[in-house]
């Protein structure tokens, strides 16, 4: 079958091949343009092939560096901040509140998958979680000044467009929990040499402190975005109904028990490098099961405040009014985040299990 | 693949492994779409074959590498594929399954 495939020595313009690997993700930008430039024949055909290929990479890049679960979860955390789920009472004109933060919400998370899907590494560093964020906001501020132009020029209504105020305010919240969101993916990281026969006792520790200072970071942007969630509450809660702002303290008074733990007891313990191989690995395994029992609790503890503006905002005033499509609505908004953050913690369990699972084979070799 | 699960495949999916099989040493990009197009029968868009060479690789049943650049394609290197232990069982119980269905067609139809 090869006999029919007709290669050719000619090479694209340069200015086309440039622009051709610029739209080419990093991760494949090398091989798929080598393939392109093999299979040149024209200028024309090679940038229609180029062009045709190109949505075939983007939607496996993307589904390789991103998961439904998790973008299902960043989908709620920006729909919920920007204010998406608020009374429909308290909605300004005659568009929803929903309708005009769906679009802002759509245009961040395209951002974000285009982020993914053009990424440079598959790590989830610090560097890549700020590049995303600030993809997030200005596709949000874009999508913006397009509503306001079209509201301008008399096309759409202008409650279309958010208010300012709910916007910054909104988007502050969003960042920095996707942040976490982004930046805790990676606790563990890959360490293939733990496979190598010769992994000794230096080589584990030098793993075990990257692994301590990546909980240390972790800690200190959840205690930075804990304290804005209860700032937020607090604000929330001193304007809110009384059974509501009951509830809302409680909620501030257990964050705060949380926040002192992790500060206290959230931290990985360090490692006496003295040690022999097999006591580091008994404190090295203790320390990643602590950190996965901690880890399935926080991101549980952190959507509390959303169920409750489920309940609250759409499935109790959807079951009283009679507005059933409201409640199926607030029943499917609530598995669904449900199951993100289920499916989400898994992802999480799964790295540290899989690290726990290296180590235990280390034993078993040293045992042999 | 997870939790030591057979994964099944998919018609395009068993195109893909066989073309690879088929090229042994030469089983990258261009070759693999060329020998997918042939096996078809018809013509397959190059940005398929990439996001299901994606797909099994990350199922585990194919495992890639890129070589070392050459003067040709720009001085661009090759990925090259080559089929797992999970991909070879995976293709000959896909193969297995396709031998029965087509008995039973010949059966039925003479």
């Amino acid at each position: 079958m090869l006999r029919d495939l007709q290669l050719n020595n000619e090479a694209p313009p340069v200015r086309l091949d440039r622009m051709v690997r610029g739209l080419l993700p990093p991760m494949v930008r090398e091989e798929v343009a080598g393939d392109l430039s093999e299979r040149f024949s024209s200028s024309s055909r090679y940038f229609g092939e180029a062009l045709v290929t190109l949505p075939y990479i983007l939607f496996s890049q993307m589904r390789r560096a991103t998961s439904g679960p998790m973008l299902l979860l960043e989908a709620f955390i920006v729909f919920a901040s920007l204010g998406g789920f608020q009374p429909t009472d308290l909605t300004r004109g005659p568009v929803p509140a929903s309708a005009s933060t769906a679009i802002a919400t759509i245009a961040g998370l395209v951002a974000l998958l285009l982020r993914d899907a053009y990424r440079t590494t598959n790590r989830w560093t610090v560097v890549r979680a700020l590049y995303d964020l600030v993809a997030l906001v200005l596709a949000i501020m874009a999508s913006q000044a397009v509503l306001m132009a079209l509201a301008h020029s008399g096309l759409i209504d202008s409650s279309w467009r958010m208010p300012g105020l709910w916007l910054f305010g909104g988007m502050v919240f969003a960042l920095t929990m996707l942040f976490i969101l982004r930046t805790g993916v990676d606790l563990v990281g890959a360490a293939p040499w733990l496979e190598c026969p010769d992994a000794n006792a230096a080589d584990l520790c030098k793993d075990y402190a990257a692994f301590r200072s990546k909980v240390v970071f972790k800690n200190s942007v959840e205690t930075i975005a804990l304290t804005l969630l209860v700032a937020v509450a607090f604000w929330f809660d001193l304007h809110a109904r009384p059974v509501v702002a009951g509830i809302g303290f409680t909620w501030i008074g257990l964050t705060l028990l949380l926040m002192t733990y992790n500060l206290t007891r959230g931290r990985v313990s360090p490692m006496d490098e003295q040690s022999d191989i097999g006591k580091i690995i008994t404190q090295y395994r203790k320390e990643l099961d602590r950190q996965r029992r901690a880890i399935r609790f926080v991101w549980w503890w952190y959507f509390v405040a959303l169920f409750a503006g489920l309940f609250i905002n759409l499935l109790i005033p959807g079951i009283i009014q009679g507005r059933y499509v409201q409640a199926i609505a607030g029943v499917a908004c609530i598995l669904l985040l449900a199951y993100s953050i289920i499916k989400v913690n898994k992802q999480r369990r799964v790295q540290l299990a899989d690290k726990i699972a290296a180590l235990d084979r280390i034993v078993a070799r040293s045992g042999q | 693949m997870n939790n030591g699960e057979r994964p099944s495949l998919g018609s395009f999916e068993q195109l893909v492994l066989t073309s690879i099989l088929r090229l042994g040493e030469g089983a990258y990009g261009v070759t693999i779409h060329a020998e997918i197009e042939g096996l078809a029968g018809r013509p397959i868009k190059l940005g398929a074959a990439y996001s299901t060479l994606d797909r099994v690789e990350d199922k585990g049943l194919v495992r890639s590498w890129l070589a070392d650049p050459t003067q040709k394609r720009g001085g661009r290197s090759k990925r090259y594929y080559r089929l797992t232990v999970a991909g070879e069982n995976a293709l000959k119980e896909s193969a297995a399954t396709s031998r029965r269905i087509l008995r039973v067609v010949d059966h039925s139809w003479g």
